[in-house]
């Protein structure tokens, strides 16, 4: 046994002789590499769309949870400097007081102290005039006796009610500037008066930015109009921003609904939003996130899944390629090496790695390779010696017949000069002795030629000498040679009685000695007095020869072995008929020779027809 | 012997995937700003305290995610100027700014660059040319107004509230100082208002505020107005004006709150430390803001700072309505 060694890679790759075990190892490998990637990519995608689910839900619980904070936030702020305001209405004084102005100058003050936003403050009276005035910018030099007169905020002051509204915009610094009133009562809690404030909006932005916001939300506060009075981008309130009436509608369904929606934006971005209503001032707090930055958590989990998904995938189908790789491999080494076991290539190397069951069968495989060897040695030293036995048959019998031919010749010219009579006239009975010995001369010369031929088919060494023939020519020129024959054995020969017209290419003498074979059959087993018809025939592209008796027939058992090596169909001793029994052997050689083919049909009782067929490929052209 | 499985793509495709986290991963590390801040004269130390503060509040830690880079000017425009062209130089992403001139300066400095400036306490920005407007300001630049314009008026009527008896006030002024032309107008008109004399003296430098005490042993005035100008707002020269005012018994009009803390009778102003923070808001929208969208300016209020200690020695009577409005009273 050879030592182990790697298989040849040309022979490993080579995929035209087992074309099966290849795709046996990719189709596995692919199948597992598949089914792991559908299987994560299912439960990834799952994941995927629970996890996105789940965001979704925790972005619209975070957006109306900081909506709510938000209008929290500026409500305080609101209902802060309406405690305020409704403090100081309490404690300023009427004018009737003669402390008035003093006293309410200092309660303007405090509250201005107290509130940064509060651009100016003042005390006005049933009718609507200034009795008390304080501003944080300007300097008061005058009070104004008709200031509020007959404007809605008097008449809502005298039902007792806080007035919100009237909202101005510096021309300087654009800020919104929001008017507050509340009514200043008498101890009976009639309407004396207001004290109004102008408040500075602006400050509302400190109140929303100081919010917890998350990344990318924004807070807002606009009016019944759209403008956005607070911003926790305060820019935002600077620039005047208004919304557009789609996007106000939308707020108002989302405060209606409790739901987050989708719009445009002040930034003329698409945000989803969430809105809470102020009932008593009418405003809406909103919370805005930008669409894209809304959708960025959810992207940013949704790309990691399939990153994770993909690079999984990629792990899985390696090592499925690798499992399934390392599965078949030694199954498509052994398949390789059977290949080389049926080529007759027996050096059969040991698998050093796989499954028990995989080295179970290479060690099978190996001694298996090893009795085929063994037998195969067997075989080839049976061969040799038969081949040398039957070469020297061949050898024995061709200097046999050669050796025989010699003398047979002079024996035949002897017995010829002895029956003709140029030695003497003989008598009778010696004459009838010499036609005997001349007749077994013939035979064995016979004998001797078809012995000689045979082996030269055997051995083939048999020439061949192609010429064009004219079969008609061929076949008349047989039925006159064999005359002679046909008489001896009481019987005739009719040839073909319409040409068929064909030429091949072929042996002439050959050919001639096939049709003299069958002719000669043909007459020793014909009933006597019978014609022995010879006809030819072309069908399609061959030419058919045929030698028709109406004697016996050849006997169904022998059919099978007619035109083999010393085959007769009487063998015994006692044969009435001669003949070597290579006649039909070597008929078929010559005839395979020329590519044709040689056949019997009969019909016992009937008539016994031998033939042969030739291509008329080999027909040349006049 | 079996032929080996081929592992390099596989360990390709996990050394590929491990590079692309890692890529994402050092993406999120963000380069430190820089930021120049230019403070043009130290009376408004607060508001680099306020700006860091706010800074601070809004996730910036210095060293890390932002650096500083401080200038003082001491006053001076000179200075003003080279330092302002220093942080051009140095490639800074934003630059602060105190004071009008300050505030001028840095604009020239980065006329040619796309470095953003924040200007703070600055009187009138469109009249002083800092910006074209203040709801739209020009890309690179915006900031906190301070309107003493519209409110330095009140600081007479407070004189007047809080010491009637002085009519004559000193205004010692820069006249060439963009804030000047502003705040004049409307304190001459204020001081007529309440019959208050403003006696006007050309000052440039701290040297001509202690020649111009000197050679007026004797006042000729019953209070000492501080003008927003880097001459009488700067240590020396408030120190000067102060120790001549304890010596005569005057009142200081200030304008800020270390003045007050240093002797003076009261200010009205705004608060610079809140000022500061308001600049880092806008800072903070400007570095996070690609596109650069202008940023409208922002105003601050007035707030009014009493000294009643120097209030009891000069013998004055503190009014009720000025003691409430006050946000803070030093005893």
């Amino acid at each position: 046994m050879t030592p182990p060694s790697p298989p040849p890679q040309d022979n490993a790759n080579d995929t035209s002789d087992q074309p099966s075990g290849v795709s046996m190892s990719k189709s596995l490998a692919w199948t597992f590499a598949g089914l792991s990637v559908l299987a994560i990519m299912l439960v990834g995608g799952f994941s995927t769309w629970n996890i996105w689910q789940s965001e979704l839900k925790a972005q619209e619980a975070d957006m109306s949870y900081r909506a709510e904070l938000s209008a929290s936030q500026v409500r305080d702020f609101l209902a802060t400097l309406q405690d305020s305001l409704e403090t100081g209405a309490v404690l300023v004084q009427p004018k009737s007081d003669p402390q008035y102005k003093q006293h309410n100058a200092r309660v303007l003050a405090r509250l201005m102290a107290r509130h940064k936003g509060v651009r100016s403050l003042s005390v006005i009276d049933i009718d609507g005039a200034e009795i008390e005035k304080i501003s944080r910018l300007s300097i008061i030099r005058s009070l104004d006796t008709n200031k509020w007169s007959g404007h809605e905020l008097l008449s809502t002051i005298e039902r007792g009610e806080k007035f919100i509204g009237l909202l101005t915009v510096s021309e300087v610094t654009h800020e919104p500037i929001l008017t507050f009133a509340v009514p200043v009562r008498t101890v009976f809690n009639d309407v004396q008066g207001a004290l109004v404030a102008e408040f500075n909006l602006r400050f509302m932005w400190e109140a929303l930015s100081a919010l917890d916001l998350s990344e990318g939300q924004i807070a807002y506060v606009i009016d019944n109009t759209g403008r956005v009075l607070g911003h926790s981008l305060l820019h935002q309130v600077l620039r005047e921003t208004r919304l557009q009436p789609e996007a106000m509608a939308a707020l108002q369904a989302s405060a209606n609904h409790r739901d987050l929606v989708v719009m445009d934006g002040p930034d003329g971005d698409t945000v989803i939003a969430y809105a809470v209503k102020i009932e008593s001032i009418n405003w809406l707090v909103g919370i805005n996130m930008k669409l894209n930055i809304a959708h960025a958590a959810l992207r940013q989990g949704l790309i990691l899944s399939i990153v994770i998904i993909v690079l999984v995938g990629i792990i899985a189908t390696f090592a499925a390629i690798y499992f399934a790789r390392r599965f078949t491999q030694p199954l498509q080494y052994l398949i390789d090496q059977s290949g080389q076991i049926a080529h007759g290539h027996f050096e059969h190397s040991q698998l050093q790695r796989g499954t028990r069951e995989v080295l179970q069968l290479s060690n099978a495989l190996n001694s298996m390779a090893e009795q085929l060897q063994e037998a195969f040695s067997h075989l080839e030293h049976a061969k040799t010696e038969a081949e040398r036995a039957s070469q020297a048959k061949s050898e024995f019998l061709a200097t046999v017949s050669h050796e025989l031919r010699t003398p047979l010749t002079s024996i035949k010219g002897v017995t010829g000069l002895l029956s003709s009579g140029t030695a003497g006239e003989l008598p009778d009975k010696a004459k009838s002795m010499v036609n005997m010995a001349d007749k077994s001369t013939d035979r064995l010369t016979l004998l001797v030629n078809d012995i000689l031929d045979a082996e030269k088919i055997l051995s083939d060494r048999m020439t061949f000498s192609f010429t064009d023939i004219d079969i008609d020519e061929l076949v008349g020129e047989a039925v006159k040679e064999n005359a002679g024959f046909a008489l001896h054995h009481n019987v005739s020969f009719t040839g073909p009685q319409q040409s068929c017209g064909v030429k091949i290419r072929g042996d002439r003498a050959r050919l001639h000695q096939v049709l003299a074979n069958l002719m000669s059959n043909a007459a020793k087993f014909a009933c006597s007095n019978d014609n022995v018809l010879v006809s030819t025939e072309r069908i399609e592209d061959w030419v058919r020869i045929s030698v028709t008796d109406h004697g016996s027939g050849v006997p169904e058992d022998y059919v099978k072995n007619l035109f083999e090596w010393f085959s007769q169909a009487d063998g015994s001793d006692g044969r009435k008929t001669t003949g070597t029994g290579l006649g039909l052997f070597i008929s078929k050689s010559i005839i395979q020779k020329h590519d044709g083919r040689i056949g019997l049909e009969q019909k016992p009782g009937e008539h016994t027809t031998f033939f042969f067929v030739l291509p008329i490929e080999n027909e040349t052209a006049d | 012997m079996l032929p080996k499985f081929r592992r390099s793509p596989f360990i390709s495709a996990l050394l590929f995937a491990s590079a692309l986290w890692l890529t994402a991963c050092s993406q999120d590390e963000q380069k430190p700003k820089n930021i120049g801040f230019m403070l043009g004269v130290d009376v408004f130390t607060n508001v680099y305290h306020g700006f860091k503060e706010g800074m601070s509040e809004r996730g910036y830690r210095e060293g890390e995610t932002v650096n500083y880079f401080f200038g003082a000017a001491k006053g001076d425009r000179n200075t003003m100027g080279r330092l302002c062209r220093q942080f051009v130089q140095q490639e800074v992403d934003l630059v602060v700014t105190t004071t009008n001139g300050g505030a001028l300066e840095c604009k020239d400095a980065i006329k040619d660059t796309d470095i953003p400036m924040v200007f703070t306490v600055v009187m009138s920005p469109v009249r002083s040319g800092v910006v074209d407007d203040m709801q739209t300001p020009s890309k690179n630049i915006t900031g906190i107004r301070n309107p003493l314009d519209e409110f330095i008026g009140k600081r007479l009527e407070f004189l007047n509230a809080l010491s009637p008896q002085s009519k004559r006030v000193w205004l010692p002024y820069t006249t060439n100082y963009p804030t000047t032309k502003h705040f004049l107008a409307p304190l001459r008109k204020a001081a007529e208002l309440f019959g208050l004399t403003l006696i006007e003296t050309e000052i440039k430098t701290v040297d001509d505020i202690v020649q111009f005490l000197e050679q007026n042993e004797q006042p000729a005035f019953d209070a000492i107005f501080i003008a927003p100008n880097p001459a009488p707002q700067s240590k020396a020269g408030f120190r000067a004006i102060s120790t001549y005012a304890q010596h005569h018994g005057l009142p200081i009009v200030a304008n800020t709150f270390k003045q007050v803390e240093n002797g003076a009778l009261f200010s009205y102003h705004v608060d610079k430390f809140h000022v500061g923070k308001q600049a880092a808001y806008l800072t903070d929208q400007i570095l996070n803001t690609k596109d650069r969208i202008p940023f409208p300016v922002i105003n601050s209020e007035p707030s009014l700072y009493l000294n009643l200690g120097v209030m009891k020695k000069m013998g004055l009577e503190p009014p009720e309505t000025l003691m409430s409005l006050a946000v803070k009273v030093i005893e």
